[in-house]
């Protein structure tokens, strides 16, 4: 999983994982613009191993001490965390299809997800965003019905 | 044996009680409501009559051929409707101050000079002391680079303005740091080759300098007379992070009133005009003055006016009256605010401006409930009779909830008004309605918060609240910590949310902080709700004493709210007074409270 890395990660800062291509460069400056604007550190490394956006993400997340990750291949560019399921980052652009202006929000988005602030975009016309599983009361099993009701032993 | 149902029809929901009729008493059998078809008391409430009767016998297993007969009450609809005019607003002109307070500016400290744009600081020559204005075509490091070459040949560039979001990745690249304000949506209207100032304060801090018109004064060397025109500035800037002021020979800043109209009210004894703009407590002052109401007008033209005579157009269709035979009943103001982009800013700045919401009702005695009758028999078959006066139908099956005693009076909190009934010994049912109740609520929540989505406001009214703080948990209001165990969307993420009953996060559009949405929450509440129940109770109480009364029973949506009760019965309380949440027929809630009066009362005609 360690991917090749020009130098070992030295201080906690968001990890910038790309397969090395020309093309890439604008849109690595522009999200690392992004990072910094927010006040959070970066560093850049270059992935070798053949694998996709996602993956690279969260290999990156995984090497991050902050736990956040963002990852690149030709097509692609992704902002994972490591608490996340390796096949399900959290953001997801194609490059291709971006504008400078949608690099840089991604990459504030990367460091908003450190800084705990909410993320550039929008909520366009989300009402209401339903979890997929209940949450657990008092650590026991999940609970069935409405939230935070007492199980009946 | 006899199988009947009493139907109520209130302003939002239809309710049904099915019950047996024996010589012994009553046994009551199941219940159900649906929403109201059409506006309460026309022939269009039989689909939801049709709806809640279906629903209530089938979770009887009975059957709609039994029922021997229906009975509806005497509904007396209440048309209410409700308006906002906001009565200052600020307008900055000739550009010449930006107080947006963007969240990431860069560098610390004040800088004055000459404002120059990008283009031409390699003009500048030594000693001259510049504000480097730089629009959204300079990239960042070759605005740090030109910058730091200015410095190099002895430009003293004092601060920069900028309109991308790069503050902070042009100071990260400059030699020697200035103050730097970005995000400036229309930084080409800012006045260039004048004299300005930039300044920014430390994480955490505020300015000093620009908010203080002393301050102002010193930067732009300003004698008394011109201190004075300057003040607004300073005082717009007051607790900012960051602002920029550009010094022109006729800018200003004004706050002014807006003519928002005003409202006049006639009373038996009274006529009282009062201007909008005198907020609402001269409002309330002058409805107390003119009471007992007897109409209300607004200004024509304005919001206020256009909604008064909408709630008398909209009554006048249902009862087939004319318009000037309408009589508005009542009137309720709040003082609220909201915030508004303020004409002539660079950067999208709001402030928030004073506002004046308002709520008027107009009732009738009776409505065509003898049509609405002879439809239900069409549709249903059955016979149906009108049970009787609503109010006394409510207070019955008010003393239905456990621990009641008389003197009793309901007061159901619905949508558009506050009702409240009294029921003294020996004596006829004393009634009244006042404006302002759920929908005032929420509207005053949306705009205090500052969005226009009214089903967000709703949530935000019905639900707790929570801090989303990663993709696995979330700190509720009341500190209690939830954790996930799939991962939060992206769109919750740090966000204040409501928490639906079935677990749904509704995010709340806004930057403000949770404890700031609970305040206007429970705001928004007190200030139509507290003060409506008391002066509802007031109107119905002998001699206005409220002391008459021992049991209040809270009916009606608002009733089952998280906050309102308990708002209203510490209020009450004060007064000698119980008071909580209806439980008709101890199994209810404060639900079917006139269904099952209209039942009771047929029962005691019967036996």
């Amino acid at each position: 999983m360690a991917a090749a890395r020009s130098s070992p990660p030295d201080r906690p800062a968001i990890l910038v994982a790309y397969r090395p291509h020309p093309a890439s460069e604008k849109a690595l400056c522009e999200i690392c613009a992004g990072i910094e604007e927010e006040g959070v550190p970066y560093q850049r490394v270059e992935d070798d191993a053949e694998r996709d956006a996602a993956a690279i993400a969260h290999g990156a997340a995984f090497e991050s001490r902050l736990f956040v990750g963002v990852g690149l291949d030709r097509e692609r560019v992704c902002v994972h965390l490591a608490a996340l399921p390796a096949d399900a980052p959290l953001l997801s652009l194609d490059i291709a299809a971006s504008t400078p202006d949608s690099l840089r929000d991604l990459g504030q988005n990367a460091a908003r997800l450190v800084n705990i602030v909410p993320l550039k975009g929008g909520l366009g016309a989300t009402r209401v965003v339903t979890p997929v599983a209940q949450p657990r009361t008092e650590g026991g099993p999940p609970a069935g019905g409405v939230p935070g009701t007492a199980s009946t032993a | 044996m006899t199988l009947v149902v009493g139907v109520d029809i209130g302003n939002s929901t239809t309710e049904a009680c099915v019950a047996d009729i024996e010589p012994g008493g009553i046994s009551f059998l199941s219940s159900h409501l649906a929403r109201t078809s059409g506006v309460k008391g026309t022939t269009d409430n039989v689909r939801g009559v049709v709806k809640a009767l279906e629903g209530a016998l089938k979770r009887c297993e009975r059957d709609v051929r039994d029922v021997a007969v229906v009975l509806l009450n005497e509904a007396t609809p209440v048309i209410s409707g409700l308006a906002m005019e906001t009565i200052t607003e600020t307008v900055i002109t000739e550009s010449t101050m930006i107080g947006h307070n963007p969240s990431t500016p860069g560098g610390v400290g004040l800088g004055v000079g000459t404002t120059v744009p990008f283009e031409r600081l390699s003009e500048n020559g030594e000693g001259e002391r510049v504000i480097c204005i730089i629009p959204r075509a300079v990239d960042f490091s070759d605005a740090a680079a030109t910058i730091n070459a200015a410095v190099e040949r002895g430009v003293d560039v004092q601060g920069a303005v900028v309109q991308r979001d790069d503050a902070r990745l042009i100071a990260n690249r400059l030699k020697h740091p200035i103050p730097i304000v970005d995000e400036v949506g229309l930084l080409e209207k800012l006045p260039l080759d004048m004299p300005g100032a930039v300044e920014v304060a430390a994480p955490g801090h505020t300015i000093r300098t620009l908010s203080n018109t002393y301050g102002l004064a010193t930067v732009f060397e300003l004698d008394h007379d011109e201190t004075r025109m300057v003040a607004p500035i300073s005082r717009a800037l007051v607790g900012n992070r960051s602002a920029v002021v550009v010094r022109t020979p006729h800018g200003d800043i004004t706050a002014r009133h807006i003519p928002a109209g005003s409202i006049t009210l006639v009373g038996e004894k009274a006529k009282v005009t009062v201007g909008m703009d005198e907020g609402a407590t001269a409002i309330m002052h002058g409805v107390r003055r003119a009471q007992p109401l007897l109409d209300a007008t607004g200004e024509p033209g304005t919001n206020v006016g256009g909604m008064i005579a909408k709630v008398r157009d909209t009554m006048a269709d249902l009862t087939q009256h004319t318009v000037a035979e309408i009589r508005i009943e009542d009137v309720l103001a709040v003082d609220t605010f909201v915030p508004q982009e303020v004409r002539g800013g660079l950067a999208g700045e709001a402030r928030l401006e004073n506002a004046v919401g308002i709520a008027a009702m107009v009732g009738t005695s009776r409505g065509p409930m003898e049509k609405v009758a002879q439809r239900v028999t069409e549709a249903l078959g059955s016979d149906v009779a009108i049970g009787g006066v609503e109010a006394n139908m409510a207070v019955l099956g008010g003393l239905t909830t456990p621990g009641t005693g008389k003197p009793l009076a309901v007061l159901d909190l619905g949508g558009g008004s506050t009702d409240a009934a009294l029921a003294l010994p020996d004596q006829p049912v004393r009634v009244t309605h006042v404006a302002g109740a759920g929908d005032l609520v929420t509207k005053l929540i949306a705009s205090e918060l500052g969005f226009d989505d009214i089903a967000v406001a709703e949530a935000v009214k019905r639900s707790p609240l929570a801090k989303v703080e990663s993709l696995f948990h979330a700190r509720l209001e009341d500190g209690t910590v939830w954790f996930y165990e799939e991962p939060l969307p992206a769109e919750v993420f740090a966000r204040v949310v409501a928490l639906e009953d079935d677990g749904g996060m509704v995010p709340i559009p806004t930057h403000h902080s949770l404890d700031r949405i609970r305040t206007v929450r429970r705001e928004a509440k007190r200030r139509v709700f507290v003060v409506n129940a008391l002066r509802a109770l007031e109107q119905v109480a002998p001699q206005g004493s409220m002391r008459a009364i021992d049991f209040v029973v809270l009916l009606g949506g608002s009733a089952l709210d998280f906050e309102i009760p308990e708002m209203i019965a510490a209020a009450t309380a004060e007064h000698g007074i119980v008071c909580g949440t209806g439980n008709i027929r101890g199994s209810e809630g404060p639900r079917n409270a006139v269904a099952t009066g209209l039942v009771a009362s047929h029962a005691h005609r019967e036996s």
